[in-house]
């Protein structure tokens, strides 16, 4: 052996002991907290048990105390405190159930229409009846009958008849409901006399959704050192 | 602090043994090279992970970032392709980020060693010159930085030293003309800034050769080879289908430093020409004065010699080096105002800082003038010294330059090219800073001038270390990634969103944003509206689930089935026409007006319900601005332009734009609160008209048949019946637009 070999053997020596020394130099600790999204529904309906688990794990320098309390919008559900230590992790558990729906009212569209009419007997549309009269309308026009009282046909296929001393309000609600929302048609008319032969239609049409209203599950999370971590899921509801 | 003064300890000994290795004359050259490898590959090691961080740049995390876009050669600018591709083959078998990154520069810093060893050995030097040249490039930062960014030039400077290799030491073969069209060309995809500066030099010496050596006819070929290949390669470049991105960035920098205002067409012509004109002047004029006028090379080294002879006047040597020392003063000084507010943050305003740190640099440079010097003196001058003088012409040219350049941004600046120029210069300059110290070591001395230089030149070498480094502490440098941020980047969900705790400088951002890019998420404004499901939380970090997601086209009628047939409509734009007509042709839909300004897209957990359709892209509809804007659409569009997950398709530019003759349509599906949301939207006004047309006529009476699962359908409209619609007609002069006569193609679905 010549002296650069042993010198090179104590050079490849040092160089691993660099290497080693490198690695061991460490950043500055940390935490995460997160779900384990493969428990997070992607909403929820009611009367039914949920079980979601979330995570913390620890990269600190140092052991470790975690606080922690779920909130089921502001209700605190489940609290608790874990220790620990660098390089693990806890998992937590939590189930919560929901008994009643709340629904939030969404209008979607809605239109009012005001007629002013007089001596109307207009008639559209193919055919009405009202007290045994049939009104047609066919392809020689409209056959109106004489001595019928006044008629008109609004939007929305809304037929009547103008033969009332008194005002009137009729409503017609026609719903749809699906598994998200219920959606809601409102048809509302107010028929006012002013005179002979005179009269004002208030016509409303509304589509109004309800929607349930959506919660949030948040997890607060704070170590012994002050630092505060939080993660949350805003679920939808969805009827039962 | 222990452990960093240990690790500071150990690499210092290591390399004052590696040097002490290389300066001995007696040892094996195999174990001073696996000496001199193992501690360069020490040394990237420690920059890399050193003090509890991982050491990135601006360039490099722009590069590692392409490695979150497989079609990065068509939607990014690069300045050379074979890193990025290198890269992403390096990731396709691992997709550890961090990993690729730090191996990935351990093993170019390897290459380096054994191509620089055999260049400087093609060029004459002995194997212990070619080592102490390669110990003694450790010296200097700008080597360092050279080595370990993950950058295109971090190969053009390999590429170009075995062009300069072939070019010095070949004959003019057609075997040469081959191998230098060929290294050529593979320069120009390697980095194009090598591929200009090193023709520079190439042309320069090439130039020289004819006018000083006796071989005019075999330096003429040499001279037209390289001619060639440069032209050659350019415009293989300039054709080449993915350049135009570059090509667009040059053009701007041109335009920005001549005051001009030419197009991207206009560049490539005008370049290939003053490039062929520059070329021919140069050839025609050197071999003009070759024949007429030739240039007496010993009628120059006179005055040079009278001028560096320190045996005739001690005054005159101590004049020079005063001269020289200020000259390198002024160079640093002017380099350091240039950049004066980067560095001033950089080194925490400490000029200490900067001296000590800069003390490689002043020792490279020093004894580089003294090597030339010597080399002037006794005549030992190689071709391969000659390249590294003429750097010093290009260096200054890019530093008046610099003085013009644009400011670009404060992440992308033009501020000192002449660094660029420097770091190629070291590389060929280190031959004549080792001849320097070997005129030191003699049998007479050796041990203890061996055992001094030794020590100094490991004192130098981990101040290098430590200037690239960017100690903490010292420098104010946070281009970095965390332990923490690699952490929570690799094991967070594909398609997060992410969004910084504390705030940090604008490098930190960029850096860590190009990481986030290859897991796939991206970082957003804190104050930017949040989704509503924060998964993760960590010391820096929030990471998001976006509320978006894309789901298949036949989602929409099952839900449309659910609410009674109605949907919603939400029509970007201030022409009203184009929503009444997409409400015309979809029925029956209720439109939901969009405030004109701000982020007022209606769609929120609280507004959600029905099935909704988006009428117009990114520029006129705020929600499909928003949806892009999360990063949730598979396919993007913009004016020109339509990216798919697999390909991209692009229209010509239109003269006018209410003229328009063809367009790219989009039509795309994603989930928002178990509510489908239908995204239509084209390149223009009428290229949207024809999706809503496309999508009513064919797509909505086979949602259920065969679009159940579409995500996306990407066409393309054309004027084909010389009809207008009245709502497609921009103006009183529009003569062309859509109507339902014209011509649709599908060009992609997925």
């Amino acid at each position: 052996m010549k002296w650069e070999h042993y010198l090179l053997a104590i050079m490849v020596i040092l160089v691993i002991g660099s290497i080693v020394l490198i690695n061991s130099q460490r950043a500055p600790g940390f935490s995460k907290v997160y779900f384990d999204s493969t428990t997070v529904p992607a909403y929820l309906t009611p009367n039914t048990t949920y079980s979601i688990v979330f995570i913390i794990e620890s990269h600190e320098k140092g052991p470790e105390e975690y606080s922690f309390k779920i909130y089921l919008n502001d209700m605190v559900i489940k609290d608790g405190n874990i220790s620990l230590n660098p390089g693990s992790m806890a998992q937590v558990s939590f189930e919560f159930f929901i008994e009643n729906v709340t629904y939030r009212r969404v209008v979607l569209w809605e239109q009012t229409t005001t007629y002013n009419l007089s001596g109307i007997y207009d008639i559209t549309g193919n055919y009405m009846r009202w007290g045994g009269i049939l009104i047609v309308n066919d392809s020689y026009g409209s056959r109106l009958l004489e001595h019928l009282p006044p008629s008109y046909a609004g939007p929305s296929n809304l037929s009547f008849l103008m033969n009332t001393s008194k005002n009137v309000t009729v409503t017609k609600i026609v719903e749809n409901r699906s598994n998200t929302s219920t959606v809601v048609k409102e048809y509302q008319l107010m028929l006012l006399k002013l005179g002979e032969d005179r009269y004002r239609v208030i016509v409303k049409e509304s589509k109004i959704m309800y929607l349930p209203e959506s919660l949030t599950i948040r997890v607060v999370v704070e170590t012994s050192n002050g630092k505060v971590y939080q993660i949350f899921k805003r679920l939808p509801l969805a009827e039962g | 602090m222990q452990t960093q003064v240990a690790v500071l300890t150990l690499l210092l000994v290591i390399s004052t043994i590696s040097a002490y290795l290389i300066m001995d004359g007696k040892a094996n050259f195999r174990l001073k090279l696996l000496a001199i490898i193992l501690f360069s590959g020490v040394v990237i090691f420690y920059i890399r992970i050193g003090f509890g961080r991982y050491f990135t740049t601006i360039d490099e995390s722009y590069y590692v970032s392409l490695l979150g876009d497989s079609l990065w050669y068509k939607t990014s600018i690069v300045s050379g392709y074979i890193t990025p591709f290198s890269l992403h083959l390096v990731y396709s078998f691992s997709s550890d980020v961090i990993g690729i990154v730090v191996r990935y520069s351990i093993v170019v810093a390897v290459l380096y060693i054994l191509i620089l060893f055999f260049a400087y050995q093609r060029n004459g030097v002995s194997k212990n010159h070619a080592l102490l040249a390669i110990l003694l490039l450790f010296i200097t930062p700008l080597y360092w930085w050279s080595v370990i960014q993950i950058r295109p030039q971090q190969i053009g400077v390999l590429v170009g030293l075995i062009l300069a290799v072939l070019i010095v030491t070949g004959r003019p073969t057609f075997r040469f003309f081959v191998g230098v069209l060929i290294l050529y060309v593979a320069l120009i995809f390697a980095h194009v800034l090598s591929f200009i500066l090193y023709s520079a030099v190439f042309v320069m010496y090439l130039a020289l050769l004819i006018l000083w050596e006796n071989k005019p006819r075999e330096n003429a070929k040499k001279y037209l080879t390289v001619a060639v290949s440069i032209i050659v390669s350019w415009i293989v470049f300039v054709t080449f289908p993915y350049s135009s991105n570059l090509f667009k960035n040059m053009t701007w920098i041109a335009n920005n430093v001549l005051n001009l205002q030419m197009s991207v067409q206009t560049f490539y012509v005008a370049s290939t020409f003053v490039m062929e004109m520059f070329l021919a002047i140069v050839y025609l004029m050197a071999k003009y004065f070759s024949s007429h006028n030739p240039i007496n090379l010993d009628s120059l080294k006179v005055p040079l010699l009278k001028l560096v002879d320190a045996e005739v006047n001690v005054f005159r040597r101590y004049l020079l080096w005063i001269v020289v020392g200020v000259a390198v003063l002024v160079v640093f000084y002017v380099q350091f105002e240039l950049g004066a507010q980067i560095y001033t943050r950089v080194y925490n305003n400490s000029t200490a800082a900067v001296v000590f740190f800069q003390m490689g640099n002043l020792f490279f440079a020093l004894f580089f003038l003294r090597g030339f010097f010597m080399k002037i003196r006794e005549n030992t001058m190689t071709d391969f010294d000659i390249l590294s003088v003429l750097w010093i012409p290009i260096g200054v040219a890019l530093l008046i330059i610099s003085f013009f350049m644009p400011k670009g941004s404060s992440i992308w600046g033009f501020h000192n090219w002449l660094v660029r120029t420097l770091q190629y210069f070291v590389v060929f300059a280190s031959p004549i800073v080792a001849y320097s110290i070997m005129g030191d070591i003699t049998p007479k001395n050796s041990v203890r001038m061996r055992s001094m230089l030794s020590l100094l030149l490991g004192i130098l070498i981990i101040i290098s270390v430590l200037n690239t480094i960017r100690i903490p502490g010292i420098y104010n440098y946070d281009t970095i990634w965390t332990p923490e941020l690699v952490n929570v980047c690799q094991e967070s969900p594909v398609s997060a969103i992410y969004t910084p705790r504390v705030e940090r400088s604008v490098y930190y951002t960029f850096a860590m944003n190009n990481l986030l890019k290859v897991c796939g998420g991206y970082l957003k404004d804190p104050n930017s509206k949040s989704p509503t499901y924060l998964i993760l939380s960590s010391d820096q970090l929030y990471v998001y689930i976006p509320d978006y997601r894309p789901i298949g086209l036949g989602a929409f009628e099952n839900s449309l089935q659910d609410v009674g047939g109605i949907a919603w409509i939400i029509a970007g734009g201030n022409r009203d026409e184009v929503g009444e007509y997409a409400l015309s042709l979809l029925g029956n839909a209720v439109p939901v007006p969009v405030e004109k300004d701000g982020d007022s897209c209606p769609l929120s957990p609280d507004r959600i319900g029905y099935p909704t359709v988006l009428v117009g892209g990114k520029a006129v509809n705020p929600c499909t601005l928003r949806l892009v804007e999360e990063h949730v659409v598979p396919v993007y569009l913009d004016s020109y332009s339509v990216r798919t997950p697999t390909g991209m398709y692009s229209v010509s530019h239109a003269d006018a734009w209410w003229n328009v003759e063809d367009g790219l349509f989009v039509i795309q599906a994603v989930e928002y609160y178990n509510t489908p949301v239908l995204i239509i939207e084209g390149t223009n006004v009428d290229a949207t008209l024809a999706a809503v047309y496309y999508f009513v006529e064919e797509v909505y009476p086979n949602l259920f048949l065969k679009y159940q699962n579409t995500k996306y359908i990407v066409g393309k409209w054309e004027e084909d019946d010389d009809t207008v619609i009245d709502v497609a007609k921009l103006t009183s002069q529009d003569t062309n637009g859509f109507s339902p006569g014209d011509k649709i193609t599908i060009l992609e679905t997925g």
